[in-house]
């Protein structure tokens, strides 16, 4: 069948090309452009100390949480495919809860929890009047942190593939003679390998983007992405550009390893043949350590949480006299909803991501009709490009943007948009671009090209097909890609901090402020709200996938 | 003629799928284009139904030039692989989507979908969800989503290659019975010779974008006139000059031509001293025993039906063949 175009696709096709070139090219050129301004000499400052301090730290933290997390997260989904664990059910949903946390939300809770001044210090103290818990600063807590935020992807990875694992094989090797662990180190870790692999990679993307927890806990420590926000504040143009294009450099090569090693495994990926789940009274029964150890994990990645909400339960100056003893209240979550000031940046917040859901779905959408559908001549390109922000870290985005839009061009109307509130979602709808494309593309490639064809050849035309046979099909990964922007949009907090001002205030630099003035209450109150929003969002998403 | 497909040639970058293909199917056929996989005959059948274009040539179709209709002008009603069944509709929305686009009145559709599930044996199975159907009943639902529109030709692409053995044979009659009741054309694609010699008319036997054969099944079985025809179709033995002289004793096959004869035509005996002639392997199936002969490096098939006489040949056994000279043919190579 030919492929022509009606008049309608041309101007999707239009709407496509404006964004990717106007909001991800464009800036990038602009980065580019201002990281040359000053000649090659800008680039003489990728060779100080401070540059090069600065990006070894970066990677030394991605490469030590890349393999904590892969530690963590494999073997905590290696004990739930294939043991018995009590309150599997509960356990399961508790480990994810750090996907729930928006970043901010993670570091503050943290911070209330671990620091010299937090619960669980002032609890130790109280048993043992003396300080045994100093020192959550620095590394370790940068570490920590990371750990908690970024293990859950390694878990779902290699939980996934576990899925896909044929039990019979387990059973071959078994019955071959080979033990547990040869059964995990020879059948079962190659076989997760592709799987890891790509967690591996996108973590240490993240990690290298990571922003809230070097930002809060660094103190005196330099990374890639608090030296750009530094330079900024200090209006240092320059070194600002140079290290934007240092970071996005480093970051866009791993997005493109990432790309090259998808592509190898796809097949590799595909299992021929029935595959035998595994049975439910195969299970391993775990010793008694395990059946301690297990909840007992749940219980501390509870622990972040509890801590917010039980700080938003004390009224505000309480905290500098006694944490406990208190009588408990819900005065912190009045005064959200009472004080204009503190309702403004729900209102933004709210705004903003239905705002970033609604532009990455008029962009998504038809982007991934061309792409995955139509397969358009070139169309790998502008996937390429769609795609290209899922490598660049939202610091480096906000400063893209900042460059490309202090002054009116055709891409802002003539308009600046530096200041004002349109900038904060188009931030977000550059950022999740990809995560909804994703999802829409694989929603594309599931549906059978001959539903297609049965409809055509029962005489239905083009529009009548995309209506009723297409469009149906595609909702429910429009939706949950849809969930997956919110969830990211409204706790957005790295692009946010560089491009809000007084009036564009979200709840993450809401929280921000309001930790920086010790307002540990309504900080905790907010921060609860903004966990417990998103982890509806994800549970909804979560059920819509499954 | 009802449908007349002239001088059709296909490529894909380069690689000719289509050389040349000329066929003509009569109303109310049952027509199959049987071969490998890889052969052409899917392109061959999506250029029927406009679904692919084809390089050059013609699709004639009641005397009416339709090569540049699309597929909803050609309305002509295909049964996919894979059923392509509307997983967001129900079976009666799915049955009654193409009777919707032509604006047929609600009563009629109701009155029509009922019947046909009454046809194919899904009466039960109305407001059933897609999902909920076995493979034969979804196979049911995709043929009475075609038949309701009362086309006047169907297109059948392997429709029963993803139904179990025992179903699949099931299926065919079922097939047939509903095909000779309608009266309705159709151009069927199978690999499979079984098939397509119970339920066509006649065959177009393809290789390498090239028909080989045209006719009907007895014809294509008894006669054919390739030696791909003949071990495509008859699983027939195929020796060339200079083996049907060493294994047969016969003479005076040309250089150009091979000899061949059925399994079932070619008997084997067993001899007390050595021969050229070894049992490789003997497969049990039933109603009739296929002995593997090897020769050097040749291997020959031998069938026989009766069940008395294979009890005492064994792997390894030297044999003698026994054949009838008028079972022999000869054909091009």
């Amino acid at each position: 069948m030919k492929k022509k175009f009606s008049i309608f696709e041309y101007v999707l096709l239009f709407i496509v090309l404006f964004f990717a070139i106007g909001y991800i090219l464009f800036p990038l050129i602009e980065l580019a452009k201002e990281s040359f301004r000053f000649n090659l000499d800008s680039y003489k400052a990728l060779g100080s100390p401070t540059v090069l301090g600065s990006a070894l730290n970066s990677v030394l933290l991605s490469v030590v949480t890349v393999f904590g997390c892969a530690a963590i997260g494999i073997l905590l989904a290696y004990y739930f495919h294939f043991y018995k664990i009590p309150f599997k059910k509960y356990l399961s949903v508790i480990f994810l809860i750090p996907l729930a946390t928006p970043p901010i939300v993670g570091v503050v809770s943290f911070l209330y929890l671990l620091s010299d001044n937090g619960i669980l210090s002032r609890i130790l103290f109280a048993i043992f009047s003396k300080n045994i818990l100093t020192g959550f600063e620095g590394w370790t807590a940068i570490i920590i942190i990371h750990l908690f935020s970024f293990y859950p992807l390694f878990f779902l990875f290699a939980s996934a593939s576990f899925e896909k694992l044929d039990y019979n094989v387990i059973d071959a090797s078994n019955s071959l003679g080979a033990s547990k662990w040869t059964t995990f180190r020879k059948i079962i870790l190659p076989f997760l390998l592709p799987s890891v692999a790509s967690a591996g990679i996108i973590t240490f993307m993240a990690s290298m983007a990571s922003f809230s927890a070097p930002f809060v806990f660094g103190g005196s420590l330099r990374f890639l992405t608090t030296e750009i926000y530094n330079s900024k504040i200090n209006g240092d143009t320059s070194l600002t550009a140079v290290l934007s294009v240092f970071l996005t450099l480093i970051s866009v090569v791993f997005l493109f390893l990432l790309r090259k090693f998808r592509t190898a495994n796809e097949y590799s990926l595909r299992m021929k043949g029935s595959v035998k789940k595994i049975d439910a009274s195969k299970l391993y029964n775990l010793n008694l350590a395990g059946k301690v150890l297990f909840p007992l994990t749940g219980f501390l990645i509870l622990l972040p949480v509890l801590t917010l909400l039980y700080l938003s339960l004390i009224p505000e100056g309480s905290l500098i006299r006694n944490y406990f003893g208190e009588g408990l209240t819900l005065i912190n979550y009045q005064n959200i909803f009472t004080t204009d000031a503190v309702a403004l940046p729900y209102y933004n917040s709210l705004m903003m991501s239905l705002i970033a859901v609604a532009g990455t779905i008029i962009i998504g959408l038809p982007a991934s009709y061309f792409t995955a559908k139509k397969k358009i001549k070139g169309g790998n390109i502008l996937e390429s490009i769609i795609t290209l922000p899922y490598g660049i870290p939202g610091t480096v985005i906000a400063i893209c943007l900042i460059f490309s839009f202090n002054s009116g061009n055709v891409f802002s109307f003539g308009e600046i948009l530096v200041g004002t509130f349109a900038i904060m979602p188009l931030a977000y709808t550059i950022r999740n671009i990809p995560a909804i494309t994703q999802s829409l593309n694989s929603g594309f490639n599931n549906i059978d090209p001959s539903l297609e064809e049965a409809s055509y050849s029962l005489g239905a035309g083009r529009f009548k097909t995309f209506r009723t046979i297409i469009l149906p099909l595609i909702i429910p990964a429009i939706i949950s890609g849809a969930l997956i922007v919110f969830i990211n949009s409204f706790g957005e907090f790295v692009s946010s901090i560089l491009l809000y001002t007084f009036s564009t205030k979200t709840i993450s630099i809401d929280i921000y402020s309001q930790l920086r003035l010790y307002n540990t209450g309504g900080s905790a109150a907010s921060g609860f709200i903004m966990f417990l929003i998103v982890l509806i969002a994800l549970i909804f998403s979560r059920r819509k996938i499954s | 003629m009802f449908l007349e497909i002239k001088n059709i040639q296909k490529k894909f970058s380069e690689q000719t799928v289509l050389e040349n293909i000329n066929l003509e199917i009569k109303k109310g056929e049952f027509f199959s284009l049987l071969g490998p996989s890889g052969c052409g005959k899917t392109t061959l059948l999506r250029i029927i139904s406009g679904l692919e274009s084809s390089d050059s040539g013609k699709i004639i179709l009641e005397g009416k030039d339709v090569t540049s209709l699309t597929p909803q002008q050609r309305k002509v009603g295909i049964v996919f692989q894979n059923y392509a069944l509307f997983p967001n509709m129900n079976v009666s929305k799915n049955i009654a989507y193409g009777l919707e686009i032509n604006k047929v009145s609600k009563d009629e559709i109701n009155i029509k979908v009922t019947d046909v599930l009454k046809k194919v044996n899904l009466s039960h199975k109305v407001n059933a969800s897609v999902s909920e159907l076995s493979g034969g009943e979804q196979q049911r639902a995709s043929l009475a989503r075609v038949i309701v529109n009362e086309p006047n030709l169907i297109l059948f692409d392997e429709p029963l290659s993803n139904l179990d053995y025992a179903l699949r044979l099931e299926a065919r009659g079922e097939l047939k019975r509903l095909q000779r009741e309608a009266g309705i054309t159709s151009v069927y694609v199978t690999h499979d010779q079984g098939e397509a010699l119970a339920l066509s008319d006649r065959i177009a036997v393809m290789n390498k974008g090239v028909i080989q054969q045209v006719g009907s099944p007895e014809e294509l079985y008894n006669n054919p006139v390739n030696s791909f025809v003949a071990e495509f179709v008859g699983h027939y033995n195929i020796f060339s000059g200079s083996e049907a002289e060493e294994i047969l004793g016969i003479t005076d096959v040309g250089n150009d031509e091979a000899l061949i004869i059925l399994p079932e035509n070619l008997k084997i005996n067993k001899s007390e001293t050595q021969t050229a002639l070894k049992i490789k392997e003997i497969l049990y199936n039933g109603s009739y025993t296929e002995f593997i002969i090897e020769h050097k490096n040749k291997e020959i098939k031998s069938i026989s039906f009766s069940n008395e006489k294979i009890s005492h040949f064994n792997i390894d056994d030297y044999v003698n063949f026994e054949f009838n000279t008028t079972k022999i043919k000869l054909i091009k190579r």
